[in-house]
């Protein structure tokens, strides 16, 4: 799966963001943490209700304010690989961030598919995480509705 | 706090919620003061459109008063009386840049739920739907306003509650369909629908110096108001034949120069174009009755400008071959209310621009179903029901 995004920030600033791994989880809600360990990180996702997964991935590629890639380690219960591109965009807009991300669950049992664990479609989460990269970019935030009230969980949105 | 919640379709509750708190740096809790019923609540409270969930806070056209500001917010502070527009914007992105805040591309918590369906996602909007954001609604005690610097407006110590309120959404959304139709001396402006938006249309096709203003409606009491409130000429389309025909009649044959639809989906009509929409509606084979705005396409004279400021889904037996062969030009949106706010406040101000004349009903917040079910039902003339929380 493949999304595109404009935002206006400075290329740099946009590449240092995604090259600190660890900055990963606030703009995918599904991440709870990534570590960074040399050219390895290690990747902790909130699964279904009470299990939580984890992964190893690799740094394939860095070129600064171009493109970063990286893949999982062999035997990681959820294979995933990922590259993001960044190339100056147009005037007044800002600069282009292209995310190629690919999620399976290789070996998982009967219907156990990248959706169920991570509670959203693959699919969606380019378009998702872009958006979200790209609030927090240009405004210092993420619209968020946790925590607003409503007549549900008590009283308030979880 | 007490919120008026949907619970289903023609369901709404008064049911006690958690108070809302502040959740980003740009945030502002407001008290509400003022909350009152759109048209377009209708289209949700019937069931027409989905996404709601069980519980939502419902309402989106309000103001209020500062009660809290996140640590980001340095232009208001506790005790500022304010009116929102009902769409949010961050004021960041190139969207909100050019005035177009509906469009803003940083407000929507959910956008890859909008996508599939539009392309893009828009901004987000306070108790309409997940699929527009799923933000907590107006008819509550208190809200959480985003981006509050860009989103609050001071409201002027002379102008009212009772005033600034229809500044949040009735009055941008006529004043910007108005706008739409880049007016000329002696132009003559048609509006369809004169509930609260077609009322804020018309008065504003006068502020942006039309000539002539024609309201079509049914109700007697709402085309009194647009008579008396407004000065427009209005066409009770019960008591004629045929709308465009009588708008041809009214304008030398010419035709309206601007049309502006402030109906949407749920128009009412007569004949059998009527009957068949209703029948794919109620069968939710469609989701849109467009009466109106087949009208408005069909009366717009050669070359002129169709307005839609009515909510739709997506309209089957769409009649683009008549604005191509015409060459209408169509202009539509959810409301920039934030692009037209300062001048608003300042007609407001002036006394230019007064539309509290539309409030027929007011009700406490505990009493609020009710409210919606008069509005639905246009009972006792009620044109917009206000409800003022405890």
């Amino acid at each position: 799966m493949q999304k595109s995004v404009t935002v206006n920030r400075p290329l740099e600033e946009l590449y240092r963001f995604w090259r600190e791994f660890g900055n990963l989880p606030r703009i995918m809600g599904y991440l709870d943490s990534v570590q960074v360990n040399g050219q390895r990180a290690h990747w902790k996702a909130h699964a279904l209700k009470d299990q939580t997964v984890e992964w190893d991935t690799e740094l394939v590629e860095d070129i600064p304010n171009e493109r970063i890639t990286w893949r999982s380690v062999e035997g990681a219960p959820l294979t995933h690989s990922g590259s993001v591109h960044f190339k100056p965009g147009r005037e007044g807009w800002g600069n282009e961030v292209q995310l190629s991300l690919d999620i399976d669950v290789p070996n998982g049992k009967f219907g156990e598919t990248a959706e169920k664990l991570l509670g959203i479609a693959p699919t969606l989460i380019a378009y998702k995480t872009l958006y979200a990269f790209k609030s927090l970019m240009e405004t210092g935030e993420i619209p968020t509705l946790t925590g607003q009230p409503a007549a549900r969980n008590g009283g308030r949105d979880e | 706090m007490r919120a008026l919640c949907w619970h289903g379709v023609q369901d709404l509750r008064v049911d006690t919620v958690a108070d809302p708190t502040i959740l980003n740096p740009h945030d502002a809790i407001i008290k509400v003061r003022m909350s009152t019923t759109c048209g377009s609540d209708l289209h949700i409270y019937d069931g027409y459109i989905p996404t709601m969930q069980e519980g939502d806070i419902f309402g989106h056209e309000f103001m209020g008063e500062i009660v809290e500001v996140g640590p980001e917010v340095r232009n208001f502070k506790r005790g500022d009386r304010v009116v929102v527009p009902s769409f949010i914007m961050c004021g960041n992105c190139w969207y909100c840049q050019q005035g177009l805040a509906s469009l803003c591309d940083n407000t929507h918590p959910k956008p890859e739920l909008q996508e599939p369906l539009f392309g893009y996602h828009t901004a987000g909007i306070y108790g309409y739907t997940h699929a527009f954001g799923g933000y907590a609604g107006s008819h509550a005690q208190y809200m959480r306003i985003p981006f509050a610097d860009n989103d609050c407006f001071h409201v002027p110590e002379n102008v009212p509650d009772e005033q600034a309120l229809f500044l949040s959404d009735a009055a941008p959304t006529g004043f910007m369909g108005a706008d739409f139709c880049d007016i000329k001396p002696g132009d003559t402006v048609a509006v369809w629908g004169c509930g609260g938006v077609g009322l804020m249309a018309q008065a504003s096709a006068y502020l942006l110096g039309a000539e002539r203003v024609i309201a079509i409606d049914r109700f007697p009491e709402r085309l009194q108001m647009a008579r008396q409130n407004v000065k427009a000429e209005t066409l009770d389309y019960t008591q004629v034949d045929n709308v465009v025909e009588a708008l041809k009649e009214m304008t030398g044959g010419r035709g309206p120069d601007a049309c502006i639809d402030a109906v949407g989906m749920e128009a009412h009509g007569e004949g059998i174009g009527y009957a068949f929409d209703r029948i794919k509606q109620a069968l939710r084979l469609e989701s849109d009755r467009g009466t109106a705005l087949r009208e408005a396409i069909m009366a717009c004279r050669k070359g002129g400008t169709l307005s839609i400021l009515g909510v739709y889904g997506v309209m089957d037996k769409f009649p683009i071959g008549v604005i191509i062969n015409k060459g209408l030009t169509v202009r539509a949106a959810q409301q920039h209310g934030q692009k037209y706010l300062p001048r608003l406040l300042e007609h407001a101000s002036r006394g230019e621009l007064d539309p509290s004349f539309m409030i027929t009903h007011r009700f406490s917040l505990e009493d609020s179903p009710r409210g919606y079910e008069l509005f639905r039902t246009k009972e006792e003339g009620c044109v917009r029901a206000v409800f003022i929380p405890e």
